[in-house]
């Protein structure tokens, strides 16, 4: 029984800045947040240090990279390093902004089915269910095409088609925070549902929500990027999708104008996987080495 | 504080769980009797101890009683109101004057908050007091529970069993409750540290005369909480006498049985012990007849196909087949007579 | 030391603990033995380092946070436990020395049937065909008294009671007739009529195999019945050891007799007004202690001596060993 006394000692003394400590610990997270917070810089100084017009025709058509244009120009001769330093941003905005709606919408439903169980669990989750079996990708092209291409309609689009794995998240966070003994004793003591729910549960589950959050983060950029792709995006506003998606047919003519971009897509995506990954090892009490 | 009317009183209280998972898509929905018809009544300032092993429902007595579970059917009466049939808000409001100690002190209090807080919710809860008022009177609370003011500002990892358990009880007694349940509050303790929060609970009860529903499965602790004693046997109550007389003649087989398993202390005690046999029942099959006869050795064929009902006999009832009248003792003898005569 | 080898000689036994500020002493300088087929009680509440000695025993300390004092030694048999390869380990635990816990659903495999768990213990430390291990199993479950052994073997733990898991948790662990059986709380978790038979069934088990047990307990009178001789730990100090009638009967270390008084409902109706004896304060956590007396913080008798000086452990009698400076006396009169 020594243990308990001694393991007294160990535990952590708060959540959260114990997991921050394990965080900074995780090199492959700490790298990921690094190349981040590289391509957020240059998605916000990178115009103002190299003010092109990534619309503007400045090179030959198909210069191939350094010859009038760092990275190339692409087959009308617009700069393919401007077109990358304004899609940083926009790439960026759209999914932060979309990952909010999946984690407001998802939170929501997820929080509400799992406290109150019973009906309201059955008609949520089988909403849930109605929005798994659609392909997510398809459901978001006809969304847009549905209420013209634009940078809100590709968001709210997004955040539409992807809170399922939030929902599903909070939910399980709620049901198994519910049997925790304190909510017991916060209901005998005679506290308000939503003081429940807000006060007592959701900060508990918060660790869960901010790891599935970070990770959506990824996938609304990905789905960003197939959206824009598809043309299905504003056509008035870069986005690295669209410059694969327009240079598509001259690949072999001009890689960089196809490349450039994929490469962008590719590190933003692995560095918001990374953070997710080490969020979770520091934040998520099972994985947690004793 | 002895005659008058009772603090809570329950009637025929059923509590049956659906069991969740079924054998075969058709097949038909099982239930759990948790708790299947129980009746008591506990006076202002006393101590009702509710004892049984496992699955005898005498925790979720507790929870339906404080509509923490919702029970099938059955009557709560506390303090002339029907709990049972309270709207959700009134209920809620009514809570202050019904608080509960839970068996685990280490999942009871929320990891995440400071035990200040933890014991000044119920405060924030029913908005009782001003700010400073509440301040003063968490420092009251931790004085009265033995813990220093200074500790407050601590989370519940930082504190031992014990400790934790007189900060949930700290949290109990915060809105000056008059029914206290106490579910099983020491059992997770070692012994030494029993000894003091059975002090502690003792002294807060003579203290501000709160009156207690103890649940436990151990029959020590209960003699030194208790004024009277209910035994539960899967879902039932079978015995139920004053202490004095639960302790020196218990009548039901269920309860002697009980008795004889409490660990003595002399070594030298080899005194024959009645140790139970064969297996319980199991509970969403209950048997018709007595729930105990598959393990009683004293089960004849009528213990197996008619249900026994709690007979009364002044302060002392049980619910068995094999106790004659005639074991009630010679002083409740006369009173049950009495009784009789003045009924007819 | 009256034979020249007692089944299990635990000498000196100290451990060290690392934790966030350092390292902490939670074990100091135990001794004990013990001799085939005897039942022999420690006691010790949360924190006194009960579980440490025997998880010492079993070599199965928590690494790398727990060192072993140098002067340390566990001979079992004669052999130092604590030079042994873990391949030697591995064949000395559950064939020589076992152990059950309180909590039955920890030591038991939820994905495999109970019978298959107590027949892969014995095919692992004896071989021997698939068949004669699960005939064991069989024999085994009617050994700890579970109804329809049979039908039992193939059953789940889920299936199984509280009662029964804990059964089955002591079918594995005798299954090859070890000679020493650790039990840690075992009945803790079980109801009171259940825990009762568990202590029957140890005790027809022992006079059957003659296996020794070590018993572990917070409370001094489950035991109390079973043992004949049993050893008072607090704070990582052994403070008191002896035959049990005579520690209940004449508690000397006012730790052992407050342990005692404080055990809810042994008192008789007359006394039940008053308070129920108590031990003021809390156990003492191990980077507390200092050089005295563990107890000496909550002890009633304790003067500037038992603060600043560990008290050697005086002889009372043949067997009667104390650790308490009001029983100088005797310490001097023996040495």
């Amino acid at each position: 029984m020594a243990e308990l006394a001694v393991g007294r000692e160990r535990k952590p003394g708060s959540g959260f800045s114990q997991g921050l400590r394990r965080f900074a610990e995780n090199r492959a997270a700490l790298a990921g947040l690094i190349v981040l917070l590289l391509i957020a810089l240059m998605g916000f100084i990178g115009p103002l240090v190299y003010p092109v017009n990534p619309f503007a025709i400045v090179a030959t058509p198909m210069a191939p990279p350094g010859d009038g244009a760092p990275l190339g120009a692409d087959y009308l001769g617009r700069d393919v390093l401007a077109g990358i330093l304004a899609g940083a941003r926009v790439s960026l905005f759209i999914g932060i902004s979309a990952t909010f709606c999946t984690a407001i919408i998802g939170t929501v439903t997820g929080s509400i089915a799992g406290y109150y169980g019973g009906k309201a669990d059955t008609i949520l989750m089988r909403i849930t269910e109605f929005f798994q079996v659609l392909p997510p990708l398809l459901l978001s092209m006809v969304l847009v095409t549905l209420f013209s291409p634009s940078v809100l309609t590709v968001i709210l689009s997004i955040g539409l088609v992807n809170w399922i794995g939030t929902a599903r998240i909070v939910r399980a966070e709620f049901l198994r925070i519910k049997g925790e003994g304190y909510v017991l004793a916060e209901r005998a003591m005679g506290a308000k549902n939503g003081r429940i729910i807000f006060r007592v549960i959701l900060p508990s589950a918060l660790p869960s929500l901010i790891v599935v959050t970070t990770l959506q983060i990824g996938i609304a950029i990905l789905f960003a990027a197939a959206l824009s792709f598809l043309g299905l995006t504003d056509p008035n506003v870069m986005t690295w999708g669209l410059m694969i998606g327009q240079s598509r047919p001259f690949i072999w003519q001009t890689w960089w104008a196809v490349t450039f971009p994929g490469i962008a897509i590719f590190m933003t995506v692995l560095s918001v996987s990374l953070i997710g990954d080490g969020l979770n090892e520091a934040l998520n009490p099972r994985l947690r080495p004793r | 504080m002895s005659a008058g009317k009772p603090l809570l009183s329950v009637r025929a209280l059923r509590t049956h769980f659906p069991v969740s998972h079924r054998a075969r898509l058709w097949a038909k929905r099982q239930v759990v009797h948790a708790v299947d018809g129980v009746d008591f009544d506990i006076m202002p300032g006393r101590t009702l101890g509710l004892v049984g092993e496992s699955g005898s429902g005498k925790s979720t007595v507790a929870l339906s009683i404080l509509r923490l579970v919702r029970p099938t059917a059955g009557k709560v009466v506390f303090d002339g109101i029907g709990l049972l049939s309270l709207p959700q808000e009134e209920m809620r409001r009514l809570r202050r004057r019904l608080q509960i100690i839970f068996q685990d002190p280490y999942s009871s209090l929320n990891p995440r908050e400071r035990v200040g807080e933890i014991v000044r919710r119920p405060l924030d809860i029913h908005s009782i007091g001003s700010a400073r008022e509440r301040s003063q009177r968490v420092d009251e609370l931790f004085d009265l529970v033995g813990l220093r003011q200074a500790q407050q500002d601590l989370f519940p990892h930082q504190f031992s069993g014990g400790q934790r358990q007189r900060i949930a009880i700290a949290r109990a007694i915060a809105t000056f409750p008059e029914l206290v349940v106490c579910d099983e509050p020491v059992s997770a303790l070692d012994v030494a540290i029993q000894a003091q929060i059975i002090n502690l609970l003792r002294r807060l009860q003579r203290e501000f005369g709160l009156t207690y529903l103890f649940i436990s499965h151990d029959l020590g602790v209960v003699r030194e909480m208790c004024d009277s004693i209910a035994v539960m046997y899967f879902g039932q109550i079978v015995e139920e006498a004053p202490r004095r007389d639960l302790f020196e003649r218990p009548l039901h087989p269920y309860t002697q049985a009980l008795l004889s398993a409490v660990p003595k202390l002399d070594s030298d005690d080899r005194a024959p012990r009645l140790v139970l046999e064969g297996d319980p029942p199991n509970p969403i099959d209950l048997p018709k007849g007595c729930r105990f006869a598959s393990r009683c050795p004293m089960a004849v064929a009528r213990c197996r196909s008619e249900a026994p009902v709690l007979r009364r006999f002044g302060s002392h009832a049980v619910a068995c087949h094999r106790v004659p009248d005639a074991e009630v003792s010679g002083e409740e003898a006369r009173e049950f007579e009495q009784t009789l005569r003045g009924l007819s | 030391m009256r034979e020249p080898h007692p089944l299990l000689a635990v000498d000196d036994l100290s451990i060290d603990m690392t934790v966030a500020r350092g390292t902490v002493r939670i074990l100091d300088g135990v001794s004990f033995s013990l001799a085939s087929g005897e039942t022999l009680g420690v006691v010790g509440e949360s924190g006194s380092g009960k579980t440490m000695t025997a998880l010492a025993i079993m070599r199965l300390l928590p690494q790398p946070s727990a060192r072993l004092g140098a002067e340390s030694r566990i001979l079992f048999s004669g052999k130092n436990v604590l030079k042994l390869d873990e391949r030697a380990m591995r064949r000395l635990r559950g064939r020589e020395i076992s152990m059950i816990f309180q909590d039955p659903m920890t030591a038991l495999n939820p994905l495999f049937t109970v019978g298959e768990q107590i027949a892969e213990t014995v095919r692992w430390h004896e071989g021997g065909t698939r068949a004669a291990a699960q005939a064991r199993a069989v024999d085994m479950l009617r050994a700890v008294r579970i109804p329809h052994p049979e039908r039992a073997v193939r059953s789940y733990p889920h299936q199984f009671s509280g009662g029964m898991r804990q059964r089955a948790t002591i079918a594995i662990a005798l299954a090859c007739r070890p000679k020493i059986l650790i039990a840690d709380e075992p009945t803790t978790a079980l109801d009171v009529t259940v825990q009762a038979q568990i202590f029957d069934l140890l005790e027809d088990i022992q006079e059957e195999t003659g296996t020794a047990i070590i018993l572990i307990s917070h409370n001094l009178s489950t035991i109390a019945r079973l043992t004949r001789r049993i050893m008072v730990l607090y704070g990582g100090r052994k403070v008191e050891e002896g035959p049990t009638r005579e520690i209940i009967r004449n508690p000397r270390h006012p730790y052992t007799e407050a342990l005692l008084r404080c055990v809810p409902g042994l008192r008789s109706e007359a006394e039940h007004d008053a308070e129920l004896p108590e031990i003021p304060g809390t156990v003492p956590a191990p980077e507390e202690l200092g050089g005295g007396c563990p107890f000496a913080p909550r002890c009633s008798h304790a003067a500037a001596r038992c603060r600043s000086t560990m008290p050697p452990a005086a002889a009372l009698g043949e067997k009667h060993k104390v650790a308490c400076w009001l029983h100088e006396a005797a310490q001097s009169a023996v040495t």
